[in-house]
């Protein structure tokens, strides 16, 4: 589903990813882990399509495309969907304004027609009631205002309400209560299909106990230094991401 | 004063007028008198005046005006989201109020041209037209007096619940014409009115508009207005409003000034009556190389009394803008409260705007606030909403709409907020395109 091979790229002169390759198929789910500043969100952003960062080296195919070729919209209407680290906040477009605006556009791109505003309302009602997202955030300016837990929240109901085939999470479980984040993740769950994968960005060991992985991923100064099972995890959780420098481990 | 082909223009106007105007009363006569006189005193400004600055009227100054067309056919049917508005409509057309038998009664008002004026009426008009503000401080407002046609008048005398929409609208020609055009609004005190005006043009062409439309507010009068200018693109359009905002009273007015290859609007308010409150909020949208300026003038007279102005603007390409914002407190003015926000957002390395605000401060006991903010459109807003598959034009439009938003949705009248809404969305997807 998605090939990363030997990617480089930079941000204002800097160059944050230095070599990664990682080889998605449909229906796994991998976990990024990786100290703070090591590159996971440039990461998701590269996939994403962020202009500012420029890829330098390397290529990304996704589905048998050439995924850096895209513009950010066409991949998110191709089923790349980023739940930002910090989303951002959109000061007077309303929420399920925006969100119809998105779910039409990648509908139209999939050849299918734009959703009537009762059907849209019964969609998002559904959806928000699986993530347990109290529907006066549906009425509010996208993500302003909203409490930290809110906005990652509302990140998934988007993802919930968007269906792509490869989510990209970046640190969706952190600022979430225990409660939150069962909920998130049975969000992500739902959506775990043989078609679909998703790529996880987490600190924590604690998120992948709900959202098993396939593979654990760790990256450090723009590389992966090291790939498991999800035993993986659990073994940083317990000793850091020290040791995986010392000799022999590296 | 040096001659020019619009002074020429503008004289022959007056000559051409005479004879019409010979049976006006004899305070008309004399006030347009006074207009002229003040007109030719000040001349048409350069930009070497301080107030017009930024307003360059080179352009104007050069141009042979004819005098408007008339009887140049019934108004094109609006269409777009102007239709939408209300049918409590009346028409000026090339400067012409249309207004069969001269008069109209609505519920709450009635309508009528001075010309059909009763004694009574006259004796108030006259206590009123063009008494808002000093002749001597714009010209265009002097030349207005001096040229305008038939007046139209409005006098609110309980709750007018339906808006009234007066359309003014300028017919294609082949010459470059102009038009001056005076409207009078006074409500009684506790009245209640909404008016809309709304400024079109054929899409190519060149003329003139000249506006004024005045206010007069009696005690706990409310007073609704929004005036959305949409003029051709080859249009010079010129207007002034002032209300005089009495005691207790209140006066809230939208300015959407979308048209025009140059559009300069003075919104004015006089707070002359103790708790009276005046909003004036403005949206602006100006693409290619239109130059929009306004210039808001509040002079709170006595104290105790409120005002608040936001204005949006958005400029894409070469366009340019200008916001003045004045603000006289003077030293009898104690417990005023006065806000002035003026947000500008630059979609292009291009397009420049110059926003001064002018607060000048005679008594101590007082708020003002005043603050300018100029910007661009926020790239990770931008980011988010194109990650998320909306189209980067798309998402454009959605962002500088939110922000224009701010003001539309202060618009109390639903169908007007839609209409003003509409067409904000339509000058932004051209502007931005
Ligand atoms: N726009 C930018 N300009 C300059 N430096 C940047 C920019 N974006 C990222 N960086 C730098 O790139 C490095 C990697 O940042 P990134 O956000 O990818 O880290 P991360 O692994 O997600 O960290 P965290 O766990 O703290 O979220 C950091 O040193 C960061 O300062
Ligand atoms: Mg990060």
């Amino acid at each position: 589903m998605l090939e990363i091979r030997d990617l480089h790229a930079s941000v204002g002169g800097n160059e944050i990813l230095r070599g990664i390759s990682l080889s998605i198929r449909p229906g796994e789910v991998h976990a990024i882990m990786g100290p703070n500043g090591s590159g996971k969100s440039t990461l998701a952003r590269v996939l994403a399509g962020h202009p500012d960062y420029e890829v330098t080296g390397g290529d990304v195919t996704y589905r048998g495309e050439d995924l850096l070729e895209m513009d950010a919209e066409v991949r998110a209407q191709k089923g790349i969907f980023l739940a930002f680290q910090y989303p951002v906040e959109i000061p007077g477009v309303n929420n399920s304004y925006f969100l119809k605006a998105a779910l039409n556009a990648v509908r139209k791109a999939r050849g299918e027609e734009e959703l009537d505003a009762v059907d849209f309302l019964a969609l998002i009602r559904q959806k928000a009631k699986l993530l347990d997202l109290d529907t006066a955030l549906l009425s509010r300016p996208v993500n302003e205002g909203f409490s930290g837990g809110e906005k990652k929240r509302n990140e998934i109901f988007h993802m919930a309400v968007l269906e792509p085939m490869l989510s990209v999470l970046d640190e969706t479980d952190s600022g979430l209560d225990i409660d939150a984040l069962r909920i998130v993740a049975n969000g992500v769950n739902a959506l775990r299909s043989p078609e679909r994968a998703s790529i996880v960005v987490t600190h924590y060991q604690r998120l992948l106990n709900y959202i098993v992985p396939d593979f654990v991923h760790v990256l450090s100064d723009g590389r992966i230094i090291r790939s498991g099972g999800k035993e993986l995890a659990l073994e940083l959780e317990d000793k850091g991401y020290a040791w995986l420098d010392e000799p022999g481990h590296a | 004063m040096e001659s020019s082909n619009a002074l020429r223009a503008f004289e022959a106007m007056l000559e051409q007028a005479a004879p019409a105007r010979a049976s006006e009363p004899g305070w008309l006569a004399e006030a347009r008198h006074a207009g002229l006189e003040a007109f030719r005193l000040q001349g048409i400004p350069t930009t070497g005046h301080e107030e017009w600055r930024s307003t360059p009227l080179a352009a104007l100054a050069a141009t042979a005006f004819a005098p408007a067309p008339t009887s140049a056919g019934p108004a094109p049917t609006a269409v777009g989201p102007l239709a939408g508005l209300g049918g409590n409509r009346v028409e000026i057309i090339n400067g012409a109020p249309i207004l069969p038998d001269g008069r109209r009664q609505g519920a709450g008002s009635s309508t009528f041209l001075l010309s059909a004026a009763t004694p009574e009426e006259q004796a108030a008009v006259m206590r009123r037209l063009g008494r808002t503000h000093s002749l001597n401080s714009h010209p265009f407002a002097a030349l207005n007096l001096a040229l305008h046609g038939d007046a139209l008048v409005i006098h609110v005398t309980a709750d007018a619940t339906e808006p009234l929409h007066i359309r003014h609208c300028a017919l294609p020609s082949d010459r470059p014409f102009a038009t001056a055009v005076r409207v009078l609004v006074v409500a009684e005190p506790n009245a209640r009115a909404a008016l809309v005006e709304t400024f079109e043009g054929p899409a190519g062409g060149a003329y003139l508009t000249n506006a004024v439309i005045e206010f007069w507010l009696g005690d706990g009068a409310a007073v609704e207005h929004c005036r959305i200018q949409v003029e051709g693109a080859d249009a010079t359009h010129l207007s002034l409003s002032h209300a005089m905002v009495g005691r207790d009273s209140r006066f809230a007015s939208t300015n959407i000034s979308l048209g025009a290859a140059l559009a300069r609007y003075d919104g004015n308010a006089s707070m002359v009556g103790s708790g009276g409150e005046c909003t004036l909020n403005g949206v602006y949208v100006a693409a290619g190389t239109q130059l929009i300026d306004n210039h808001t003038y509040i002079d709170h007279a006595v104290a105790h009394c409120q005002s608040h102005e936001l204005y949006k603007g958005v400029l894409a390409d070469r366009s340019r803008g200008v916001f003045n914002g004045k603000i006289l407190v003077r030293e009898d003015a104690q417990k005023t409260d006065a806000k002035q926000t003026n947000q500008v957002l630059l979609l292009s390395g291009d397009a420049q705007i110059h926003t001064k605000p002018q607060l000048e401060i005679f008594a101590d006991d007082v708020r003002c606030t005043h603050g300018a903010t100029i910007g661009r459109l926020d790239a990770d807003a931008l980011f988010y909403l194109r990650a998320r598959g909306i189209l980067a034009e798309q998402a454009h439009t959605m962002l500088v709409a939110a922000f224009a938003g701010d003001v539309i949705e202060r618009i109390a009248d639903e169908t007007l907020r839609g209409v003003v809404d509409a067409l904000v969305r339509d000058a932004l997807r051209a502007g931005l395109t």
